[in-house]
């Protein structure tokens, strides 16, 4: 029994989810707004796109590597998605037009993502560009492709297959919430069970003697890269519906998010130590952080300093039980 | 390892209360409830004072005003407004970022019983909003253009600078100029660029229109951040006084520009009326008045050097 | 044999699953029909505008006060005026009026046509612009349109309609007048006294022999 709790505590999810915990009893007392079942779906929904992204984000620091594209590859996934949605092909010599559905609207966004994410791990894998530098050039190129692609202008008025995708509910339960759920879930049963799951790991603990053991590591990562790519596409989709808009500059500053959720999660930036379900308790602590304070009339400057003071503080935290154990 | 838990739950708790203590002074004092003033951006001294003169005005009829910034972002804005709903305000003074992209928020606010008055931006849907107080930026550059074509004796080469491409205002400011403008054949447009009312791409735009162009006389700017970083790009090439430069806004630093000679010319909007014209329907709209008018235009005035003397930054001398 | 068929049912059962993506992808129309669809949500202003002038254009002087006794009581109390038969588009405007006239004291100037009634200048622009015609017709009501873009390009349109009208009749009549008629708008400053020149923009013009 004794073993067991021990086995159970050691967990490095196990603090991040104690001090989740402590937020919200903490803002419970302080905000009186804050314990109502709206204002619990309120941060689950926003919680939701930093939720996907940070997903892939974390499989990818768990190799030893980082994806700074992921907000321009949201961005441009959900503009290509608006785009199709509303225009489509005009052939006047057989009076016909061809548009696309929004299913086919939802793919052609997935393969832009997966596509741009296997970019990414083609840059990495094949040319030996160090992550930071590939993933910080797409940032830039996702960005213009954008911005070229809407002219500047938001692609509005999306229908009601996408207005239901962003703000419907399903059996009590918000429609991003759903999804962000179902991704969890499948990428951490992927993890912990599966073979590529368990290279994941072993790639970003010891990347030679891996790649010695016979794991192929350029096909892991490159597979990991798109999966990251793959998941900001549906976060895209996510926020494309929510607004019923693509936004040309939306999606810009996520990363920082979604690597504060990775981190604070436990999951070590050197790669090899860390877990998904980490990853969701520090996208749930961020998101609990800045739902309180908003609920608390804090400054949206104070805000700012006390996000990275958090972030500081959990990574500091960690070091130090490392050091101590 | 217990150890540093508590220290972790110690600081976190007490940071919370830290900032939590703050706060509870608000609460305390007797209100008539809450409004939320949701401005676009704290980054642009426009919108701080819009933002501030609502929360003012709104504190004065005796509400609780709470200021949020959305960061020019729209999904910034929807959670406030998640926020805002789940919190029980009673009114929202509103911003919006996108003409468009905001029409959702707003909905969703109506759909939960909670008016919206719109400031300064409009939204592309007529009943979304409660009521929508906006400059008349058309008419205002109407004038503007007027006073333009006076100035250039109906002849010459101008450039334009637009502001964001994905905003109203910038093409009605830029429509206003061109339905006068336009009339005159021997004012010619050399060049049209977007700066996206930044001022230092204002200023590269316009260095590399100079470049371009060996030959303008003039240029007239989406805005006054922007008319300041064309300022500077002339002044860097030594072309002050040879190239007159029109905004529009009626910022501090163009006020003092046109009294100094160096700007010719901007229309003045006025955030606090708009301000202060959206605080009060908001309150008699809580008082149980709710035919209110659903668009009220305000009137954007020509300040140049001829009248800078009633003009102070962002409003009337002494308003 | 049997892994044979496994694996080649795999590859088929992943070919049919890739093309029933492919169909739910997109959807055919026809192309007629939807420019039909387009062209209806799309605003243009032109049709309204056209139908109010039309058909409402001569009941604006049954609205009109007369120029002369205007300016009288203008001087006199213009905060009365306003209220009584005076308007404003919205906060900070000037007041908008509409008049009528008919005076033999006209000339025509390089820019404008100029009437001299009780001492001020009555001018009508050549070029027209500005939102005082599509206020002062009180024709077209602000809540009706999805932004102010929309609204103003009312303007426009109206403005090129004058423009026309006055083009029209001058080129046509004005030779042979002896006395000018006309029905239009002017916008004043309540607080400030009449100006030398107004300007006045008219919806109705007529040079009677």
């Amino acid at each position: 029994m004794k073993t067991n709790i021990r086995k159970w505590t050691s967990k490095p999810v196990v603090k991040p989810l104690l001090a989740l915990i402590l937020m919200v009893v903490a803002m419970s007392f302080l905000s009186e707004n804050f314990a109502t079942s709206d204002n619990f779906f309120n941060v689950l929904r926003q919680v939701s796109v930093n939720l996907c992204i940070s997903v892939g984000m974390t499989m990818v620091i768990l190799t030893g590597g980082i994806d700074l594209s992921v907000g321009s590859v949201l961005a441009l996934s959900g503009a290509v998605a608006a785009g199709l949605v509303r225009g489509g092909i005009s052939l006047p010599g057989a009076d016909l037009f061809i548009g696309a559905t929004f299913w086919g609207a939802c793919l052609a966004a997935l393969a832009v993502g997966a596509g741009l994410g296997a970019f990414n791990g083609l840059m990495i894998t094949r040319f030996k560009v160090p992550p930071f530098v590939a993933t910080l050039g797409m940032l830039t190129i996702a960005r213009g492709l954008t911005m070229l692609y809407t002219g500047g202008f938001p692609i509005t008025g999306l229908g009601s297959s996408f207005e239901f995708l962003g703000t419907g509910w399903l059996a009590g339960i918000p429609m991003p919430v759903w999804l962000a759920f179902l991704i969890i879930l499948a990428f951490a049963f992927y993890m912990k069970k599966s073979k590529t799951g368990r290279y994941i790991y072993a790639i970003g603990g010891n990347e030679r003697a891996s790649l010695l053991s016979g794991i192929r590591v350029d096909r892991v990562k490159l597979w990991v890269y798109t999966l990251a790519g793959l998941l900001s596409a549906v976060a895209g989709l996510l926020v494309t519906a929510r607004l019923d808009s693509a936004q040309p500059n939306g999606g810009s500053g996520y990363e920082l998010d979604s690597i504060a959720a990775v981190v604070i999660g436990g999951t070590s930036l050197s790669g090899g130590r860390g877990s998904i379900w980490g990853t969701v308790v520090g996208a749930l602590i961020i998101g609990v952080l800045n739902n309180g304070l908003v609920l608390l009339n804090v400054s949206p400057f104070w805000q700012q300093v006390v996000k990275g003071l958090v972030i500081l503080g959990a990574v500091v935290m960690d070091k130090y039980s490392t050091k101590t154990n | 390892m217990k150890r540093q838990l508590i220290r972790f739950a110690g600081l976190l708790l007490g940071l919370s209360l830290l900032v939590g203590g703050n706060s509870c002074h608000d609460r305390q004092q007797k209100s008539r409830g809450k409004v939320a003033v949701i401005i676009s951006t704290l980054n642009n001294p426009w919108f701080v004072v819009l933002g501030e003169t609502a929360s003012d005005r709104a504190r004065e009829l005796g509400y609780e005003a709470h200021l949020f910034d959305s960061q020019n972002n729209p999904f910034k804005e929807t959670e406030h407004f998640d926020n805002v709903l789940a919190s029980g305000y009673k009114a929202i003074l509103f911003n919006p970022t996108d003409a468009s992209g905001s029409v959702v928020n707003v909905l969703q606010a109506k759909r939960a019983g909670v008016p919206v008055f719109c400031m300064d931006r409009e939204i592309d849907d007529i009943d979304a909003c409660t009521s929508q107080i906006l400059s008349d930026n058309y008419s205002g550059c109407i004038e503007l253009g007027k006073y333009f074509v006076s100035q250039m004796k109906g002849r010459g080469n101008y450039v334009e600078i637009l502001g964001l491409v994905g905003d109203n205002n910038t093409w009605n400011r830029s429509k206003g100029f061109h339905a006068v403008v336009d009339c005159y054949p021997d004012l010619k447009m050399l060049s049209q660029q977007s700066a996206d009312f930044d001022q230092n791409k204002a200023m590269e735009v316009m260095e590399s229109m100079m470049q371009a162009h060996a030959d303008i006389q003039a240029v007239f700017c989406g805005n006054d951040a922007m008319a300041m970083g064309a300022y500077q790009a002339v002044l860097a090439a030594g072309k002050a006084g040879k190239i007159k430069i029109f905004g529009f806004d009626g910022a501090a630093d163009v006020i003092n520009g046109i009294r100094d000679g160096k700007i010719d010319a901007t229309g003045m909007q006025f955030p606090r009326v708009m301000a202060r014209t959206a605080a009060e329907m908001a309150d008699k709209y809580i008082r149980g008045e709710h035919h209110l008018p659903k668009k009220i235009p305000v009137a954007v005035e020509l300040v140049t050097r001829d009248n800078i003397a009633r003009y102070e930054a962002f409003g009337k001398e002494g308003e | 044999m049997k892994t044979l068929c496994y694996k080649y049912g795999k590859i088929v059962l992943l070919v049919l699953l890739c093309l029933l993506a492919l169909r739910l992808s997109f959807y055919t129309e026809s192309l007629s029909a939807r420019q039909e669809r387009e062209k209806l949500s799309q605003f243009s202003p032109g049709q309204e505008v056209d139908y109010y002038w039309d058909n409402y254009r001569s009941s604006l002087p049954g609205r009109a006060l007369d120029l002369s006794a205007f300016v009288g009581r203008f001087r006199q109390d213009p905060q009365a005026l306003a209220a009584e038969c005076g308007g404003t588009p919205g906060i900070g405007f000037k007041t908008f009026f509409l008049v009528k006239t008919e005076t033999s004291d006209f000339t025509m100037r390089d820019d404008c046509l100029e009437l001299r009634v009780e001492g001020v200048k009555w001018q009508i622009p050549e070029k027209v612009f500005g939102n005082l015609a599509r206020d002062a017709s009180g024709w077209f009501d602000i809540e009706h349109y999805r932004n102010m873009t929309e609204y103003n390009e009312v303007s426009s349109y109206l403005n090129a309609l004058i423009m026309q009208h006055i083009q029209q009749v001058a080129d046509s009549s004005f030779a042979s007048g002896r006395s000018c008629r006309v029905c239009g708008a002017v916008e004043l400053a309540l607080d400030q006294p009449l100006a030398e020149a107004v300007t006045l923009i008219p919806f109705e013009l007529e040079f009677i022999p």
